[in-house]
C-alpha cells in the first residue's frame, strides 16, 4: 500500500514536466527573437560618431543678415526655396544636422548658388537643455560683433564639450570667442540680457506654432518628416520643390 | 506539491522576459550612446532626455545607470518565475514570497521613476512607461500567486487533521 503513491506521484510529474514543455519551448523563442531584434536595431545604423567635428566652412559666400523679425539667415532673401529651420543648439539632433550638411557641402550646393534661403529660429528646449537658452543668447550676441555663423557652428560644433556639464558657460563662451567673438563684448552683452526676451519670443512663437520637438524644419512652409540622413532628407525635399528630377 | 494554477507564473515568465529585452534596448543605448545620436530632441516622448539626466543613474547622479538594474532586475524575476514553476522553496525561503517581495521592489523603483518624469522632468520615454506597465502587472500577478500558495499551504495543513477525523 505504501508504495503504491510514489510512481503515481512520479507519473505526476513527468506529465506536468511535459506540459511545461510547450511554455519552455514559447519562453525560449520569445527570448532569442526578442534579444535578437533588439540587438540588430541597437547595433544597425551606427550613425558617424558625434566626437567627429564639423568641417565649417570659413566664410559663406552668400547674403547673410537678419530677417525683420530678428532671426538669422544665410542664403538669398529672394531664393525660390525657404528653409526654416526650428533648433536648439544643445540638442544632439540639430548637431547631427549641422554635420551632415556641412559634411555633404550643403552651403555650396543650394545656399551659395542663390536656391536657398536658409533662416534659424531659436527653440530652446529649456525643460531638458540647460544650456540651450544661454547659448542661443550667446548666438545672438556673436551677431551683433558679425559674427553670427562663425559662432553658431563654432556652439554646435563644442556641444559634447559644454553638453551636462555643471559649469558649462565658460566653454561655451571659449568656442564662441575661438570663432572670432570678442570676449569682453559678449560677456557685457550676455550681462545685460540683450538679447533674453528676443530668444524668449522666438520661444514662445515656436511653442505658439504647436511644435514640440528640434530640429523641425519647414521647406516654403512644409514641414519636412525626417526619415534617413538629414541631408538626403533635405536635398530631396528641395529638388522637389525645384523641380528638379533626381 | 502544491496545486495552485501554473499561468500565474507563466505570465510572470512571459512579463519579466518582455521587461528584459526592453531594459536590455536601454542597457545597450546607455553602453555605446556614441553610436547612435538621436534624430530629434522632442519634449514629448523623450527618451534621449530621460537618459541623459541625472535621474539616469541611482543614485542620482553618481549612480548605477537604472537601465542596468532594471536589466538585471528583469533577468532575475525571469529566472525565479521560471524556477516557481519548478519548486516551490529555495532553501527555507518561500518561491512565491520571493517573488512578491522582489516584485514590490520593482514596483517601487518603477513607481520612483515615474513619479520623477511626471513631476521632475516632464518627460517621458516610452521605454520607461513600458517596464513600469511591467512591473505592475509582475506585481499583480506575484501577488495572485502568493495568495494561492498560501492558500493551499493552508489547505495541506488541514488536511492531516481530516484525515484523521476520517
Amino acid at each position: 500500500m505504501s508504495n503504491t503513491p510514489k510512481p503515481r506521484q512520479g507519473r505526476q510529474r513527468v506529465r506536468e514536466k511535459r506540459s511545461l514543455l510547450p511554455f519552455y519551448l514559447m519562453l525560449g523563442l520569445v527570448g532569442i527573437v526578442g534579444l535578437t531584434f533588439v540587438f540588430i536595431q541597437a547595433l544597425q545604423t551606427p550613425v558617424a560618431p558625434p566626437s567627429a567635428s564639423i568641417p565649417i566652412r570659413p566664410v559663406i559666400n552668400a547674403a547673410i543678415g537678419q530677417t525683420s523679425e530678428g532671426y538669422w539667415y544665410k542664403g538669398d532673401p529672394n531664393a525660390p526655396i525657404k528653409v526654416i529651420e526650428f533648433a536648439d543648439f544643445e540638442c544632439p539632433g540639430c548637431r547631427q544636422l549641422e554635420v551632415d550638411l556641412a559634411n555633404a557641402n550643403f552651403d555650396a550646393e543650394y545656399i551659395e548658388t542663390g536656391k536657398v534661403q536658409w533662416i534659424y529660429r531659436e527653440f530652446p528646449l529649456r525643460s531638458i537643455h540647460k544650456s540651450a537658452q544661454y547659448t542661443a543668447e550667446v548666438s545672438r550676441c556673436a551677431g551683433d560683433q558679425g559674427v553670427y555663423w562663425p559662432v553658431h557652428m563654432a556652439l554646435y560644433d563644442s556641444q559634447l564639450q559644454w553638453t551636462n556639464l555643471d559649469n558649462p558657460n565658460p566653454l561655451i563662451l571659449d568656442a564662441a570667442v575661438k570663432a572670432g567673438a570678442n570676449l569682453d563684448k559678449l560677456e557685457d552683452c550676455m550681462d545685460a540680457e540683450t538679447h533674453t526676451a528676443a530668444i524668449n519670443a522666438s520661444y514662445d512663437s515656436a511653442k505658439s506654432l504647436g511644435l514640440d520637438q528640434t530640429p523641425t524644419v519647414f521647406i516654403n512652409d512644409d514641414r519636412i518628416n525626417f526619415v534617413g540622413d538629414f541631408y538626403t532628407d533635405l536635398k530631396l525635399a528641395i529638388d522637389a520643390k525645384l523641380g528638379v528630377t533626381p | 506539491m502544491d496545486d495552485r494554477p501554473y499561468w500565474p507564473r507563466m505570465a510572470m515568465a512571459f512579463l519579466a522576459l518582455g521587461g528584459l529585452i526592453n531594459s536590455s534596448y536601454l542597457t545597450i543605448h546607455r553602453l555605446r550612446p556614441t553610436q547612435s545620436a538621436p534624430l530629434v530632441c522632442g519634449v514629448v516622448g523623450n527618451c534621449e532626455a530621460v537618459q541623459a539626466s541625472k535621474y539616469s543613474v541611482f543614485p542620482p547622479t553618481n549612480g548605477i545607470p537604472v537601465a542596468y538594474i532594471g536589466f538585471v532586475g528583469f533577468l532575475l524575476l525571469v529566472v525565479l518565475s521560471v524556477l516557481s514553476l519548478q519548486r516551490s522553496q529555495i532553501g527555507r525561503f518561500s518561491l512565491p514570497t520571493i517573488n512578491l517581495v522582489l516584485a514590490s521592489g520593482g514596483l517601487a523603483f518603477s513607481a520612483y521613476l515615474t513619479a520623477i518624469e511626471a513631476w521632475v522632468l516632464h518627460e517621458w520615454c516610452q521605454w520607461c512607461i513600458i517596464s513600469a506597465v511591467v512591473a505592475v502587472l509582475f506585481w499583480a500577478l506575484a501577488g495572485f500567486d502568493w495568495w494561492q500558495a498560501r492558500r493551499s499551504v493552508d489547505s495541506e495543513s488541514l488536511e492531516p487533521a481530516n484525515a484523521t477525523a476520517v
